[in-house]
């Protein structure tokens, strides 16, 4: 504990330190890096039988591209940040529809399950919020937080037939273009190659509560059933720095 | 501002060279499996005016070991006149070890399960709604004496709106009189709406009732 106490000391020290000698810019940046999928997103598993994971995303890692910038209060360490980026999460494997029409089967208690995937999560981030940068002559570490939104281009559409007797009973869940309230964080890690241009490493977190899914011809309450979405990634970029 | 232009079409490059990969289709078919047998199925009432009153009748299914029906027997329903019972469903499959009670099962599984109750000979056609536990197109014979038992069920599943079951149940019986009773249980998946005609029938059987 005490080692802790005195490395922090010596690190809040270093930093303040460096932030008293160099200034901030206004900058913004280009980006683009590998998007994560965690929690209830990530999750590829149907469940058990009456205790379905309705919001198991079957998400995959994909790629984000994106446009940030800050913009520094009255020369301060504190700016005002923004962040719009685009995601793709990939789409339903193989694997992953056939646990879904076992898991269907199981819960509706049929002769044959048959489930069908098509289209792949895509979506836009829009966030914004304060950040603090630690400054080290040409390297500056960003700690960031922000609020904002994602908007759903498309989710995975998943089309599902039980079929008992022979009497077949289609439902789907279809792909959503909803919008939903989203939050997170970063940590970005900055290097001025020359006094306008420099290279950026970001470290991303964000999370939404759900985008809204609709379901069709769901006629009774059994299997998975997923009216939203948590989404929920974790992403590792690198881009290019311009100076303003 | 080069620069920018530049930084702008790397990111739409970019974008559409994604956006350009195709998105494929993914299907899976679940193979067949058998589903839970019925090897034996009760009903079992307890008088409401008496809870010494405790009736029964049952339904049995003899297998060969390749689990084909080999033959039935079935007991008689027999109620008081003038009563009224509640009544409640007891399935077993007896090829499993030890003895799975399949009415539990069916519970678990009310929302797309429904039990249909149908008393013969009946002179009238009987009213059919998404609640009634009559089964449409039953025969009406007129000329015959009608068994004397109205039946409703007494227990609601999770849908929502809830729907009836049938697996518990209140008998209402008339005068003396003899006749059938008709039992169906409706496998509905994702098809229940408190009708008849969705899905396919797991059970249908019949017990001589007589009403003394």
């Amino acid at each position: 504990m005490k080692k802790l106490i005195i490395i922090l000391t010596v690190v809040l020290a270093t930093f303040s330190g460096f932030t008293a000698k160099a200034q901030t810019n206004s900058y913004w940046d280009i980006f683009g890096g590998a998007s994560v999928p965690t929690g209830q997103f990530a999750n590829s598993n149907y469940g058990e039988l009456y205790h379905e994971n309705n919001q198991a995303g079957f998400a995959k890692t994909g790629y984000v591209i994106g446009l940030d910038g800050a913009w520094y209060i009255h020369k301060s360490n504190w700016a005002v940040a923004a962040t719009v980026s685009y995601q793709d999460q990939g789409q339903l494997s193989g694997k992953d529809v056939q646990a879904l029409a076992a898991g269907y089967q199981d819960a509706f208690d049929v002769d044959l399950g048959q489930a069908s995937s098509h289209g792949r999560y895509e979506n836009l981030n829009v966030l914004v919020g304060p950040q603090y940068s630690f400054l080290f002559s040409k390297l500056t570490l960003d700690i960031r937080g922000n609020v904002g939104f994602v908007k759903s281009f498309s989710t995975p559409e998943i089309d599902i037939v039980v079929t008992d007797a022979g009497i077949p009973h289609p439902f789907a869940q279809l792909s959503s273009t909803a919008t939903g309230f989203a939050y997170g964080g970063s940590a970005d890690l900055r290097y001025m190659l020359t006094k306008k241009l420099g290279i950026i490493l970001k470290e991303n977190y964000v999370a939404s509560p759900g985008i809204a899914i609709t379901n069709t011809s769901r006629v009774n309450n059994a299997g998975r059933l997923d009216n939203k979405q948590p989404v929920s990634v974790f992403q590792s970029t690198l881009g290019l720095n311009f100076g303003f | 501002m080069i620069k920018l232009k530049h930084a702008v079409y790397v990111l739409l490059g970019t974008a559409l060279f994604y956006t350009g990969c195709s998105s494929k289709s993914e299907e899976a078919v679940q193979p067949n499996i058998a589903n839970e047998t019925i090897t034996q199925a009760s009903l079992k009432f307890t008088n409401q005016a008496n809870p010494a009153d405790t009736p029964s009748c049952t339904y049995t299914f003899h297998l060969d070991n390749n689990d084909n029906v080999t033959s039935v027997d079935s007991t008689t329903l027999t109620l008081k006149a003038n009563s009224k019972y509640n009544g409640v469903v007891y399935m077993l499959d007896q090829t499993q070890t030890p003895v799975f009670v399949v009415s539990n099962e069916i519970q678990q599984r009310e929302n797309y399960h429904l039990f249909f109750y149908q008393p013969t000979p009946i002179t009238t056609a009987p009213v059919i709604s998404n609640t009634s536990p009559y089964i449409p197109g039953t025969p009406v014979t007129p000329n015959l004496a009608q068994l004397n038992l109205t039946i409703a069920r007494t227990d609601q599943d999770t849908n929502n709106p809830p729907m009836q079951v049938g697996l518990t149940t209140l008998f209402t019986t008339g005068a003396a009189s003899t006749g059938n009773l008709r039992w169906v249980l409706r496998h509905q998946p994702n098809a229940k709406n408190g009708t008849y005609a969705p899905g396919s029938s797991d059970l249908d059987v019949n017990f001589i009732t007589i009403i003394h």
